[in-house]
């Protein structure tokens, strides 16, 4: 929050490692699965938020109309997380209910998917 | 209302688009909204790579890493979170806008200091939907927006349209508005294209020069303001001398006071009085665009102002006032008349060489002077407005007094006292200034902060004692 008042980069990108700190701390000490998704969202969508705010308070400044920019590109994030978290959820269910090879193809998949994502 | 040139047929009659969002420009009916709809010509001036997304792929690594050392499941099914925000990433791709800008101006011919209100509409007019894209309008430098912004960050659908609705406050000077920067992004922000959308407009602002209230020229030492007393006997007001009676001189002008105690006739002798002709000279070299604080006009822009104040109360006083430069050449000859003055007057506002933003090259102060020696008349008057800030201004005083030409310098103070340099700039302009006076010419001294006429009137007054 303070780095996007104060408009830098390295305000936002600092708060959003704290929060992503907290929840892998979170996760070391056994906090359960769904909350550990959820607090991933924010952490996200935070994040994103955050830096948009500041590249657009960089480029336009202060005063200028951004509301729909803003509403749009944050949405958008916004479902794309929300849309993951839910299959991830859904994975994690059908995984955990005692279905080893679906889970290894989800992870097959998924690992698939996480080096295509990094490849740019 | 005055639309631009390309929306010009719209005239009168066009509607105002100050919405953005809901509002389609193929709504608008009128030929103003169809202009608008043509794509202008953008240039892809630049292309970053904003990607912030990339460091999720760390975090998700150390999320997974951690998640299989403490085997915590809740840790590995967070980073798929992460895996989502880098596949969004990946498939979000930017567009190639296709865009069309119509802008509109309250008053393109406004006078010194009016707010005039520009409305900037860019329609979206191609096929697809630019989901985040920012435009900044981009004003004359010299022009401050006083309300509204010039920005904008928004999404456009296909035929949608945002406006930038702002106010100016005009200035002096042909400003010439350079186009619209758009910056367009994809979704996600990872790449953002910038364009440069022509949009060429100008507002043209002249100046309104108020004829200044107080005695100016030099040898005015007649009470009767307006017009050069000369010290050749002959018609006019002011009492001059007696000589003799001669055959042919009018009853009226004899000394009938003189007749009654010494039975002499004698004649009474006035102070000619004559038009002068005064050339203002106006000192626009690159170096006189300096300023004392970033909000203070530059002291070319002042010596402009002065000289044409000067020029038109030198008309009014029915003078015939000319105008010249160093600088940017620039030269109008001494004359009389309204079109004369309209001449001058729509200079100052629109001539490059005038304008209140600092050309470039060098302009030697030596070869303009005997470029002008030839065209002053001879016995031309001089008022040079000028910053005082080089040794080549005190030159030009001294040839032209050395030339037979009276002058008179106007000065406005550039200076500041913030830094040593500054106030050493101060204390050699003073230099300057003495010297100057030590040739026999007077120098107005105008401060930043001080009115114009106040500055003659002070000088005015000092120079009678």
């Amino acid at each position: 929050m303070l780095g996007v008042f104060q408009g830098s980069d390295r305000g936002v990108f600092a708060g959003s490692a704290l929060l992503f700190g907290g929840l892998v701390l979170g996760g070391v000490q056994g906090a359960r699965p769904p909350a550990l998704l959820l607090a991933a969202v924010g952490v996200a969508i935070a994040y994103d938020a955050g830096q948009y705010a500041v590249t657009l308070g960089t480029q336009l400044r202060a005063g200028a109309p951004t509301h729909r920019a803003e509403l749009v590109h944050v949405g958008a994030t916004a479902t794309v997380v929300t849309a993951t978290a839910g299959v991830g959820a859904l994975v994690f269910r059908v995984g955990a209910g005692g279905q080893p090879s679906t889970a290894l193809v989800a992870l097959l998949l998924a690992t698939v998917l996480f080096v295509w994502a990094l490849l740019r | 209302m005055s639309e631009s040139a390309r929306t010009a047929d719209g005239g009168e009659g066009s509607e105002r688009q100050a919405v953005d969002g809901p509002s389609v420009a193929a709504g608008s009916g009128d030929a103003a909204g169809r202009e608008r709809r043509e794509q202008v010509p953008a240039t892809l001036t630049d292309r970053h790579d904003t990607d912030r997304l990339r460091i999720v792929g760390a975090a998700v690594l150390v999320a997974v890493g951690a998640a299989a050392l403490l085997q915590s499941p809740g840790l590995l099914l967070a980073s798929v979170v992460g895996v989502g925000v880098l596949a969004y990433r990946q498939a979000s791709t930017v567009e190639s806008p296709s865009l069309a800008v119509g802008r509109s101006i309250s008053d393109p011919d406004p006078e010194p200091e009016d707010v005039v209100t520009v409305e900037t509409t860019i329609t979206n007019v191609g096929e697809r939907t630019l989901t985040d894209c920012r435009f900044v309008d981009r004003v004359p430098a010299e022009l401050s927006v006083v309300d509204g912004s010039p920005r904008r960050a928004t999404m456009l659908r296909p035929g949608e349209s945002c406006t930038l609705t702002y106010d100016v406050e005009a200035q002096r000077g042909a400003h010439a508005f350079e186009g619209v920067y758009a910056a367009v992004s994809d979704p996600a922000g990872t790449v953002a294209n910038e364009y440069a959308l022509e949009a060429p407009d100008t507002i043209r602002c002249s100046p309104r020069a108020q004829p200044i209230r107080s005695t100016l020229l030099r040898s005015m030492t007649t009470p009767y303001a307006g017009r050069l007393a000369t010290d050749k006997p002959g018609e006019g007001l002011e009492f001059h001398a007696t000589r003799e009676y001669r055959p042919g001189d009018a009853l009226r002008r004899i000394d009938w006071n003189q007749y009654a105690s010494t039975g002499e006739l004698a004649t009474l002798q006035f102070r000619t009085e004559r038009a002068a002709s005064v050339v203002v000279i106006a000192d626009v070299r690159p170096s006189s665009y300096v300023r004392a604080g970033s909000d203070d006009p530059h002291a070319a822009d002042r010596c402009v102002e002065a000289a044409s104040r000067l020029f038109v109360t030198l008309l009014e006083e029915d003078h015939r006032a000319g105008i010249a430069t160093f600088g940017p050449d620039y030269w109008l000859a001494p004359n009389a008349g309204t079109d004369h003055r309209h001449r001058a007057l729509s200079a100052f506002g629109t001539e490059p060489a005038l304008s209140p933003s600092r050309p470039e090259g060098t302009y030697p102060v030596r070869l303009r002077l005997r470029w002008l020696r030839r065209r002053l008349p001879s016995d031309a008057q001089v008022i040079l407005c000028t910053p005082l800030l080089d040794w080549s201004s005190e030159t030009a005083v001294q040839v032209l007094e050395s030339h037979g030409h009276e002058v008179t310098v106007v000065s406005p103070d550039p200076t500041g006292t913030d830094t040593t340099g500054e106030r050493v700039a101060r204390l050699e302009r003073r230099n300057r200034i003495r010297d100057v006076h030590q040739l026999g010419v007077p120098v107005v001294d105008w401060a930043t902060d001080e009115s114009l006429d106040i500055a003659l009137a002070r000088a005015a007054r000092g120079w009678s004692r």
